[in-house]
C-alpha cells in the first residue's frame, strides 16, 4: 500500500481515532523507511481514455509520478507502480475545468463595498477551502478553477487559478488576470438618494457612469506614467502583460467592451455573453476569446434583461469564435450545448482545453498527455450522458473524491 | 468609436457644404433639359463622388428601387424643388435619393425595382430630438449635477422593440438623450431607426449635449443645485472649464499655445464650442428659458435648440427668433393662461413670433415614439398651420440637430429615409404603410405585420 494510498484510506473512511493514529504514524513510518517514496508510481487503468489531445485509448492506462503523468496509451508496462484499475467499463476523462467561478468565495469576500476601482484587490487570501461550493466542484469533475471577484465593482480584482482539492490548497497561479465589469451589477448599491454621505453614493448608478469609469482609468493609466499602483495594474493590461477579464452579458455591452478595446488596445477575454449571439460578425472579426456562463432559461428581468437564445454556444461556434463553457456543473453545462446545437466534440473541448488555453494553463491542464497534470475524472459512461456518474476524480495523481476501486 | 467620432465632425463640418452645393448643383442640372438617361448618369456621378468626398462607408445596396407615388411632400428649402408633386417619382440608389420629379418628367432606368403607391403620399422620414428609446434605460447618472464626460452611444440596442413602433410611425431619426437628472446629463446620439449595426445606424456620435437647465434636476441632497441659482451657477462653472479647455487646444491648433494634457473629462467639449453640435436644452417656463438664452446662447456662444419651452415660455419667441434659435415644443403642447382661462397652443403662439426653426417632440417613452404626429396634429388643432406642422416633423428638427444635409427633406443627394402614408399624416385617420431608410425598405404593411 502505498503512501498515496494510505492517506487516501485515512481519508476516504470514518475510521475510528486509533486507526487514524495507526495509519498516520505507518504513513511517517514509511516516509522515514523509505526516502525515493515520493517517486512511486501510480499506473491507473480503464476501459478507456480521452485525452482530449485527439487520441482515445481503449483499453487506456495513465501512468503517473509525482502527480504528473508520465506515460499514456493502450498498455503500459508500469514496472512497479501501483494499480489502480476502475475496471472495463470506465471512462478517465480529463479533469474540468471552470474559467470563471466564484467557489469558495462568499459574498462578504468577493466584492470590496467601499471602492468601484480596485484592481489591485485579490481573491488570493480569501478562499474558503472548506467550503460547500469547492466540495461539490470537486464532486462535480471540475479539477481547475479560475476564481474571480463579484461583480459589484467596475475594476473588481484580480483572479486565482486554483485546483479544488481542498486537501491540496493547490493554487495555480496567484495573479491570473483583472476583472472588469460592463455591466449594470456595478450600479446596483449606489443608487441611494438619502444618504449623501455614504460610501453607496457614488458614480456609477448607470451604464453610462461604467464606461466612463472604464475609459477614464485606462485613459490615466496610459497617459499618467508616475501613477499608482492600481492604474500599474490597468496599464499592464494595455501592455498586454496582464490578461484582463470584462464581464458583459447584454449586446450593447458586449459591444462596448470592444469598442473600449479599440480605443485603448486591450485583449479582453468576455465572460458571460448571454446576448453573444446578437453580435456574432462582430466577436469574429474581433478574434474574441469568450468565456460563457450559465444561458438562463427563465425570465430575466430589469437592467440586465437579455433574450434567451438556448442555441448560443452553437451559434458561436458556426461563427468560429473561441469560447469555453462556465457553470457549478460543466458537464451539465456542454450537454444543454450540444442538446441545443452545438457539436459534441467542441462541447468536449469547451470544458477541458478550451479553458485551459483560454487561462493560459494549457501547459499543465486541460488534457491528459505526457508532462501534464495528472488531473482527470473517472466516469462509468460517456462524459456527456446524463445518466453517467463519476466514480472518481484525481487531482495531481491522488483521488481526492469518491472510490478506490482497489480497496 | 473615437474614429467614427471624429470621420463624422469632420463629415459634418468639412464636407457637408460640399454635399449641399453638389445637392442644389444636381437639382439645376436637372432643369436644363437633358436627356433622363443623362440625368441618372449625372446624378450617379455626384452621389457616388459625395459618398467618396464623405468617407462614408454606404451600404452596398442590392438593387436600385423606384418609388411611383400618388403625391410626394418634398419639405425642402430649395427653391427650385416643389414642394408638392403629384404623381411623382422617386429614385434611389445606394442608400440615397438620386432624382425626384414627376412620373412624367423622369424615366425609370432599367434595373429598377418599381415600388407602386397611386394613391399614397410620399414624405421624408420623421425626425425626433428628443428620444429615450434609441437603447437601455441607463438615463440618468445621479451622482455628480454635471457630467461632461458621459456618453449614451455604448448604450444603443439598434431597431429595438420601441423603435420597430417608432418606423410604424414613420419615425426615421432620433436624438437619443441622458435624461434631465441632472444638469449636464451628457452626450447623445444622433441615430436612425432602422436595422444594422452601431456604426450605420449612428448619424452622428456626440450628437448633441443634453442640458437640463431646470425643472427636474434640482438636487435633492445637501448640494449646490436645489434652486435655479444654484444650477445656473454649476452649469457656468462646468461650461467655463470647458471654454478654457477648448480655447487651449484652439490655440495649439492655430499655433499660438503649446499642446495642452488631453482630458478625456472634457474631449467632447471640443465639437460643442466649436459650433458643429448643438446643446438640447431640457428648458420650461419663461424665467429658465431666458436663463438659457443668456447663458448658452449670448454668454457662451453655443449652437442650441430649446427642447420642451412650454409653459409661459412662448412669451419669449421674438427673442428666441432674433437669435435664430431653434424651438421643439413638447410633449406638452397647450398652455392654459389661468389669468384669462384661455387655452392656448404653444407651437401657434411660437409661430406668431416669427420662430422659424420650429418643431415637436415625444419625449418618448413619455410619449409614445409612434406617437409624434400627433403631436403635431395636437398643434395645428390649437392653431399651427399644416404645412409647417409637416416640415415640423422633419426638415426643422433636423436643422435644429445640424443634420439637415443628410435628412429631412426628399432632396437629390440626401438619405433615402422615405415614409408612405395613406394621406398627409398630421390628419390622425391616415397610417404608414411602408418606410424606406438609407433605401431599404425597413416596415411594408403589406408583408409585415402592421403595428400602428
Amino acid at each position: 500500500m502505498s503512501v498515496r494510498q494510505l492517506k487516501f484510506f485515512a481519508a476516504s473512511q470514518k475510521p475510528r481515532l486509533l486507526t487514524l493514529l495507526c495509519s498516520l504514524m505507518f504513513a511517517v513510518l514509511l516516509l522515514v523507511a523509505n526516502p525515493s517514496s515520493a517517486d512511486a508510481q501510480t499506473l491507473y487503468r480503464a476501459g478507456q481514455v480521452i485525452t482530449m489531445e485527439g487520441t482515445t485509448f481503449s483499453p487506456g492506462a495513465v501512468l503517473v509520478q509525482d502527480g504528473k503523468i508520465t506515460a499514456i496509451g493502450d498498455s503500459i508496462d508500469g514496472g512497479e507502480a501501483t494499480v489502480v484499475d476502475f475496471g472495463d467499463q470506465a471512462t478517465i476523462f480529463p479533469g474540468l475545468i471552470d474559467a470563471y467561478s466564484q467557489a469558495g468565495l462568499s459574498n462578504a469576500t468577493r466584492d470590496e463595498p467601499t471602492d468601484e476601482v480596485t484592481p489591485n484587490f485579490s481573491v488570493a487570501n480569501a478562499i474558503d477551502w472548506n467550503s460547500r461550493s469547492l466540495a461539490q466542484a470537486l464532486a462535480n469533475g471540475t479539477t481547475t478553477l479560475c476564481l474571480t471577484p463579484g461583480t459589484e465593482n467596475v475594476f473588481a480584482g484580480r483572479a486565482t487559478i486554483i485546483k479544488s482539492s481542498a486537501a491540496h490548497r493547490n493554487v495555480v497561479q496567484t495573479d491570473a488576470g483583472l476583472v472588469a465589469n460592463l455591466t449594470s451589477d456595478p450600479t446596483r448599491r449606489n443608487q441611494s438618494r438619502q444618504r449623501p454621505d455614504s460610501i453607496y453614493m457614488r458614480q456609477p448608478t448607470n451604464r453610462m457612469g461604467v464606461v466612463w469609469i472604464l475609459r477614464h482609468n485606462f485613459h490615466s493609466a496610459i497617459n499618467k506614467p508616475d501613477s499608482t499602483d492600481s492604474l500599474n495594474s490597468l496599464r499592464e493590461c494595455v501592455n498586454g502583460d496582464r490578461k484582463l477579464f470584462v464581464v458583459s452579458r447584454t449586446a450593447p455591452d458586449l459591444e462596448t467592451a470592444l469598442t473600449l478595446a479599440d480605443e485603448f488596445g486591450l485583449r479582453p477575454i468576455l465572460v458571460g455573453g448571454q446576448e453573444s449571439y446578437r453580435v456574432l460578425d462582430l466577436l469574429a472579426a474581433k478574434q474574441v476569446k469568450m468565456i460563457l456562463t450559465t444561458v438562463p432559461t427563465g425570465t430575466t428581468s430589469g437592467t440586465e434583461r437579455t433574450e434567451i437564445c438556448l442555441n448560443r454556444a452553437g451559434l458561436l461556434a458556426d461563427a468560429g469564435v473561441d469560447f469555453c463553457l462556465s457553470g457549478d456543473d460543466l458537464r451539465v453545462e456542454a450537454a444543454f450545448a450540444v442538446r441545443h446545437g452545438l457539436d459534441h466534440d467542441q462541447a468536449l473541448k469547451a470544458i477541458t482545453i478550451t479553458p485551459a488555453q483560454i487561462l493560459g494553463v494549457a501547459d499543465q491542464v486541460g488534457s491528459l498527455a505526457v508532462g501534464k497534470n495528472a488531473d482527470f475524472i473517472v466516469l462509468n459512461g460517456p462524459p456527456l450522458e446524463f445518466t453517467t456518474r463519476i466514480e472518481a476524480v484525481v487531482v495531481d495523481g491522488q483521488i481526492v473524491f469518491g472510490t478506490n476501486p482497489q480497496n | 468609436m473615437n474614429h467614427s467620432f471624429k470621420c463624422r465632425t469632420s463629415f459634418l463640418c468639412v464636407t457637408g457644404k460640399n454635399i449641399l452645393s453638389r445637392a442644389q448643383m444636381n437639382h439645376s442640372l436637372l432643369n436644363v433639359g437633358l436627356h433622363p438617361m443623362q440625368r441618372c448618369l449625372l446624378i450617379f456621378l455626384a452621389v457616388t463622388g459625395v459618398s467618396f468626398l464623405s468617407g462614408l462607408s454606404l451600404t452596398s445596396a442590392s438593387e436600385p428601387i423606384a418609388i411611383k407615388v400618388g403625391k410626394i411632400l418634398t419639405c425642402s428649402d430649395n427653391p427650385e424643388m416643389p414642394e408638392f408633386i403629384a404623381d411623382g417619382v422617386i429614385l434611389i440608389r445606394d442608400g440615397k435619393i438620386e432624382a425626384i420629379g414627376a412620373q412624367s418628367d423622369i424615366a425609370i432606368p432599367e434595373g429598377y425595382q418599381v415600388v407602386e403607391h397611386p394613391e399614397g403620399f410620399a414624405m421624408p422620414g420623421l425626425v425626433d430630438c428628443h428620444s429615450h428609446v434609441g437603447g437601455t434605460s441607463d438615463l440618468n447618472e445621479m451622482v455628480y449635477p454635471t457630467n461632461p464626460e458621459l456618453r449614451n452611444w455604448d448604450q444603443i440596442v439598434p431597431h429595438n422593440q420601441r423603435l420597430k413602433f417608432a418606423i410604424a410611425g414613420g419615425i426615421t431619426t432620433v436624438c437619443f438623450i441622458p435624461g434631465s437628472g441632472t444638469n449636464m446629463g451628457g452626450f447623445g446620439t444622433l441615430m436612425k431607426t432602422g436595422p444594422g449595426t452601431l456604426n450605420e445606424v449612428i448619424i452622428r456620435a456626440p450628437g448633441v449635449l443634453k442640458i437640463a437647465q431646470a425643472g427636474n434636476p434640482e438636487r435633492q441632497t445637501g448640494e449646490i443645485g436645489s434652486g435655479r441659482m444654484g444650477m445656473n451657477y454649476v452649469l457656468r462653472q462646468q461650461l467655463l472649464e470647458g471654454q478654457m479647455y477648448v480655447r487651449q487646444w484652439d490655440d495649439f491648433e492655430n499655433g499660438l499655445a503649446p499642446k495642452p494634457e488631453v482630458n478625456l473629462r472634457l474631449e467632447y467639449f471640443k465639437p460643442l464650442f466649436r459650433r458643429e453640435i448643438p446643446v438640447a436644452v431640457h428648458t420650461q417656463q419663461y424665467q429658465v428659458v431666458m436663463a438659457t438664452i443668456r447663458m448658452l446662447h449670448d454668454e457662451f456662444n453655443l449652437k442650441i435648440l430649446i427642447d420642451h419651452g412650454t409653459f409661459d415660455a412662448y412669451h419669449l419667441g421674438e427673442e428666441l427668433a432674433k437669435r435664430d434659435i431653434p424651438v421643439i415644443v413638447g410633449p406638452r403642447g397647450f398652455w392654459l393662461d389661468r389669468e384669462v382661462g384661455q387655452m392656448t397652443g404653444i407651437v401657434a403662439e411660437y409661430e406668431k413670433r416669427g420662430v422659424k426653426i420650429l418643431g415637436v417632440n415625444t419625449d418618448a417613452p413619455v410619449i409614445p415614439q409612434e406617437d409624434l404626429s400627433f403631436q403635431a396634429t395636437m398643434a395645428v388643432r390649437l392653431g399651427w398651420s399644416d404645412e409647417r406642422a409637416i416640415r415640423g416633423l422633419t426638415i426643422e428638427p433636423a436643422k435644429a440637430l445640424m443634420i439637415e444635409d443628410r435628412v429631412g427633406s426628399l432632396d437629390p443627394g440626401k438619405d433615402a429615409d422615405i415614409v408612405i402614408s395613406t394621406g398627409s399624416i398630421i390628419d390622425p385617420r391616415n397610417y404608414v404603410t411602408q418606410v424606406f431608410i438609407n433605401g431599404k425598405s425597413v416596415y411594408d404593411i403589406k408583408v409585415d405585420k402592421r403595428l400602428f
